[in-house]
């Protein structure tokens, strides 16, 4: 399968924060999702793809363009689509003013596609972007990206600050642009269950380190929450630990591996002790960034 | 370019009643005050500003760091700036002009003294603080680049007036200066000069923004 995105050992430094060796790549067809905490690097990933901020090392890619921060080429961004946080057009502008603007700075914009978007999000055109509703200039960005060329967009927390079913029409326009397999999505964001609903492969980042680049399903279908006590947690095979959360009453283990755990001694020695049943529950994106969380805490990355 | 440019031109445009609006009231006070060198030096003012004022609405929502997303090298969304920066101090020298003209035309007895060196020099006087302050604004945003803008404006115009003082006292003359330059030289100094500090304050911009991080 042809990669939209590869990354190679990308290195970033601020004071105090570091992007540290990420490598990855975006498949085509394919909706990849971002998840990490607030300050983990995910907005730092991104700018870096977009070759809006110097790198100390590494090599960036995007459809076969090697990226580079400053850099004179800007072709090849012809082919994408981006959508930050905030609407980026200035609020003075008007709805149909952006059609001729972007008009003149794409070559390959499509008017009519832009002026359809606009009329399935009852964007009216007449309106300036400082009167449109947060949804309203969100959904306006996303009929930007995707009324040009765009092969991939990359989506830098487009969906936060949007109420659920604003976020459920962005999410299925997603879907319907990778249906053909040749078009690719990076969605970074903190709320999971869109990433849940959406991705294909989940990339999860925690401090600047990528800590895990899998499969959603696989990921899904593999990993589980075992809850039990503090004594039957001891029981787990250590190298199949993501996370774990204790309380009084019981402890939540985030495990990498149900198959292993089912074939391991480990049902069979909690069984033996005189304590309450092991539960083992379906963990979620959500949980995997939580436990995560709580790994990096509790020095579980210390092999 | 084109686009970037456009949507400058949008911008500005909507704001246009405003503009309307500043642009009466002022000829009405330079009227009250019979003096056609305020409504020529406000005009123009008000022209080599509106670059500054297009910078604001684009970093009050980082439309830099997006532009770089598209089909737009750094060096042309610079350019596209310089270039605004022409279009509006020229709309606001005709403006200038046509207000010359028309108190002409019509007399209403006001004091005009600017000749053409008087303008060449005025328009120069922007260019240079524009010159300064338009780096300034990539490098520091918008807000500190305005104070920059004034003090350079102020700056350039004190030495202005600094070195006619000086030239009084040396026995080098402004009358001195006008036998040895004609007018018209003079504003082909003001015209060199301003074309140099721009070239220079573009090629200080595109260096200073290539390591911002966006």
């Amino acid at each position: 399968m042809e990669n939209i995105i590869t990354v190679k050992n990308l290195i970033k430094k601020y004071d105090g924060f570091e992007l540290d060796n990420i490598s990855f790549q975006i498949p085509a067809g394919s909706v990849v999702g971002l998840i990490g905490e607030n300050g983990a690097g995910k907005s730092t990933v991104i700018k870096s793809v977009l070759g809006l901020t110097p790198i100390e090392r590494g090599e960036i890619e995007v459809l076969g363009h090697n990226v580079k921060a400053g850099e004179k080429e800007c072709g090849w961004r012809e082919q994408i689509g981006v959508v930050f946080d905030e609407c980026n057009f200035p609020y003075g502008l008007k709805v149909k003013n952006i059609r001729n603007i972007m008009g003149k700075i794409y070559q390959t914009w499509d008017s009519t596609k832009f002026t359809d978007y606009i009329n399935r999000f009852e964007l009216p055109p007449g309106k300036k972007v400082k009167d449109l509703s947060k949804g309203m200039k969100m959904k306006l960005s996303i009929a930007m990206a995707l009324s040009h060329d765009s092969r991939v967009l990359i989506l830098d927390e487009a969906t936060s600050g949007l109420d659920p079913v604003v976020r459920n029409e962005i999410l299925d326009i997603f879907r319907e642009f990778i249906e053909d397999g040749e078009h690719s999505v990076l969605l970074s964001s903190h709320i999971t269950s869109d990433i849940e609903k959406i991705a294909d492969y989940i990339m999860l980042i925690h401090k600047g380190q990528l800590l895990l680049m899998e499969n959603k399903d696989e990921l899904l279908y593999h990993y589980a929450i075992v809850r039990c006590t503090k004594e039957q947690a001891e029981l787990i095979p250590k190298d199949i630990i993501v996370g774990m959360e204790k309380n009084a009453f019981e402890t939540s283990v985030l495990i990498k591996d149900k198959k292993r755990l089912k074939d391991s001694s480990f049902y069979k020695e909690a069984e033996q002790g005189k304590e309450n049943g092991v539960a083992l529950d379906r963990a979620s994106i959500e949980d995997l960034l939580l436990y995560n969380k709580l790994a990096s805490g509790h020095g579980l990355y210390q092999d | 370019m084109k686009g970037l440019i456009l949507k400058d031109l949008y911008l500005l445009k909507s704001y246009g009643k405003q503009y309307i609006l500043i642009f009466g009231a002022m000829f009405i006070y330079a009227m009250i005050m019979r003096s056609a060198s305020f409504a020529v030096i406000y005009f123009v003012l008000m022209g080599s500003t509106a670059v500054l004022s297009s910078m604001s609405m684009d970093e009050a929502v980082s439309f830099h760091k997006f532009a770089l997303t598209m089909p737009i090298s750094l060096s042309t969304i610079i350019r596209s700036k310089y270039i605004l920066f022409l279009i509006t101090i020229g709309v606001g020298i005709i403006v200038g002009l046509l207000i010359k003209l028309f108190l002409f035309l019509v007399p209403f007895g006001m004091e005009d003294s600017f000749g053409r060196e008087g303008f060449a020099a005025t328009i120069t006087v922007f260019v240079l603080s524009n010159s300064i302050s338009m780096p300034a604004m990539f490098k520091l945003g918008v807000e500190k680049a305005r104070y920059i803008n004034i003090c350079a404006m102020l700056a350039v115009a004190g030495l202005l007036v600094l070195s006619v003082a000086m030239g009084e006292k040396t026995g080098f003359s402004v009358n001195k200066i006008e036998e040895i330059f004609s007018a018209n030289v003079f504003v082909v100094l003001c015209t060199v000069l301003s074309i140099i500090s721009l070239a220079i304050s573009y090629l200080v911009t595109v260096k200073i923004a290539k390591n911002k991080e966006w």
